[in-house]
């Protein structure tokens, strides 16, 4: 069989993922869904206290689970 | 990706596809068993999964947050002036640095505890009411008061503008740049105002446009480029808009069309400048249609004597023009007066004097040229089937003759019906001088021996060449034999040269007539019967 255990199998499946989706690649995870790298502009947003803040722009991570 | 995903991980843990396969699988059933036991589970490196609302959703991990927004890490939000503070003021205390959410399941909580879902964010309370002249009520939390200071800024000290475009246009790629330019210090007069909307937001923040607060232009100014009573227009009367080719332009008057003098049309008719014609008009009137007339060789060559009245002297360059009715230069006497020294040379007589010498010769019709082309290609063959012809028949009499010239064909030779053509032509080879091969012995006398050969074949081909030899040298009138004898129990077969009736006469042959064409140490021998 295999010496490969859970931590070490996660291990690597992060850092994949990691690295395809600093390049900007779509990756789906057989089973559990696909992750891509979503923009979000820089937006305006006014806080309870009143006070309004601007935002900067970020690239956020998008899960959709598999059906 | 599922396929490569597998093949990456097989190669970076060096297993077999196969295996990585079920590694991949081991672990999400793990997963997705965790996920059924306590609603949430987590992936080292990757993030927390967890279960809400029967949909499944993700937290990534900070880490992974982070690398995937290196683009703009380090970039913190702007507090926006809405209290008539200096923006730099509120951007020198950076209002939202706190650092990132820790987000349950990092990688020190390896055994997967249960973490109860990220709580939703708060809602946005609405804004309070707006009120000029009203500064903002809340002072800043503890949160936002305990700021690192200005130096410690990831991106370095604040700079002089509050806030740069070019720090958030630079990363969005393929979105249009927001309208974030410096706001430039609010008039005296202006007051500022809580917007009510996320667009009014932009105004208040970066000030109205100048033009919206320019003042009123005194009314004795001049009206403004559209206004539409400067061009005349009723202004109680509604707009009329304007024709699509105008672009924003004032119509031009209408104004009436007025035709040009017909004295300074010099030739044709006024050309047709109406309404539905001046779009094409360019500047030049179109040059009217008039059937074609071929003019009159005699007004060619030498014309009539053109109009030189005062009307028609400034048009009259180049010389008289046909004119295609033939009316505009009646043929007129010459004025002795006026036209003196204008017409050197008078009209002829006879205006029916066929044109010899001014005209270029015009190139004949294309059916004409076709038709000379084939003329001349009849010529050439006829010319070539004519030198055909005569050489066949030359050839013909040249064959008739030869046999002729042939005295005594042979009859057996395949070639002898075949025409001899060098037969009539070469001149029979000139007689080859024969040299004697016979000394006759019985008359006996003297020789001269040029060689001697113990073979009688070597003899005879040295003998033979001695005859060409002198044949060559036109020396014929001395035998060439081979005389044979035994000398010292050996046949000798020498080569012997003429027959002299003395010694002497051998001898003074041999450095005479023959020095050149026998060898010097030819010999003498006596001519014997038995040789």
């Amino acid at each position: 069989m295999y010496n490969i255990t859970s931590d070490q199998i996660a291990a690597v499946l992060s850092e994949i993922v990691r690295e395809r989706l600093m390049e900007g690649e779509v990756v789906q995870v057989p089973g559990l869904g696909h992750f891509r790298v979503e923009h979000r502009p820089s937006e305006v947003e006014e806080r309870p206290d009143g006070q309004v803040v601007m935002q900067p722009p970020r690239d956020v991570i998008q899960f959709s689970p598999s059906a | 990706m599922s396929a490569s995903l597998t093949e990456h991980l097989a190669e970076r843990l060096s297993i077999h596809p196969e295996n990585a396969q079920r590694a991949l699988q081991d672990l999400l059933g793990r997963v997705h068993q965790q996920l059924q036991q306590t609603s949430q589970a987590a992936i080292t490196g990757l993030g927390l999964f967890w279960y809400q609302d029967g949909a499944l959703h993700f937290q990534p991990e900070e880490g992974l947050a982070r690398s995937i927004n290196h683009r703009f890490e380090g970039l913190q939000p702007l507090t926006v002036n809405v209290a008539g503070l200096s923006s730099r003021e509120q951007s020198a205390q950076p209002p939202f640095a706190t650092p990132p959410p820790v987000m349950p399941g990092t990688p020190s909580q390896q055994a997967m505890p249960p973490v109860p879902p990220p709580a939703e964010p708060p809602p946005v309370a609405p804004p309070p009411a707006a009120s000029p002249h009203t500064p903002p009520p809340a002072p800043p939390p503890s949160w936002q008061t305990a700021q690192p200071p200005e130096t410690d800024h990831p991106l370095g000290p604040l700079p002089e503008t509050p806030y740069e475009e070019a720090d958030f246009a630079v990363m969005n790629e393929g979105e249009p740049p927001a309208a974030m330019t410096p706001p430039p210090p609010p008039p005296s007069g202006m007051a500022p105002d809580v917007p009510a909307s996320a667009d009014d937001l932009g105004t208040t923040i970066f000030g109205a446009p100048p033009a919206f607060n320019a003042p009123e232009p005194p009314a004795s100014e001049a009206p403004p480029i559209f206004d539409p009573n400067a061009l005349g227009g009723d202004p109680n009367q509604p707009l009329q808009p304007a024709p699509e080719s105008d672009f924003g332009m004032p119509p031009a008057p209408e104004q009436p069309y007025v035709p040009p003098d017909p004295s300074t049309i010099i030739y044709g008719t006024p050309p047709d400048l109406s309404a539905g014609n001046r779009d094409s008009d360019v500047g030049v009137p179109p040059a009217p249609e008039q059937p074609y007339v071929p003019p009159d060789p005699s007004s060619i060559i030498y014309g009539t004597p053109p109009d030189l009245s005062a009307g028609n002297r400034d048009s009259d360059v180049g010389g008289p023009m046909p004119d295609p009715s033939g009316t505009a230069f009646p043929a007129q006497p010459m004025h002795p007066e006026r036209d003196s020294g204008m017409m050197a040379v008078p009209p002829p007589q006879e205006p029916t004097t066929p044109p010899l010498t001014r005209q270029r010769p015009q190139p004949a019709p294309a059916p004409e040229r076709n038709q000379m082309a084939l003329v001349l290609l009849g010529i050439g063959a006829l010319i070539i089937f004519g030198g055909g012809l005569f050489y066949y028949f030359t050839q013909d009499d040249d064959a008739a003759d030869t046999p002729a010239l042939v005295e005594n064909p042979p009859p057996d030779t395949l070639t002898a019906a075949a025409p001899v053509d060098t037969a009539a032509v070469v001149p029979e080879p000139e007689p080859v001088p024969v040299v004697p091969s016979d000394i006759d012995r019985q008359a006996g006398g003297f020789s001269l021996v040029t060689a001697s050969e113990t073979s009688e074949g070597a003899a005879s081909q040295a003998a033979e060449a001695l005859r060409s030899r002198l044949g060559d040298a036109g020396v014929t009138d001395h035998p060439v034999d081979v005389l044979q004898g035994v000398s010292g129990g050996t046949t000798r077969y020498r080569i012997a040269i003429g027959q002299f009736t003395s010694e002497q006469a051998a001898l003074q042959a041999k450095n005479g007539a023959l020095r050149n064409h026998i060898p010097a140490d030819a010999w003498v021998i006596r001519i014997r019967q038995n040789m």
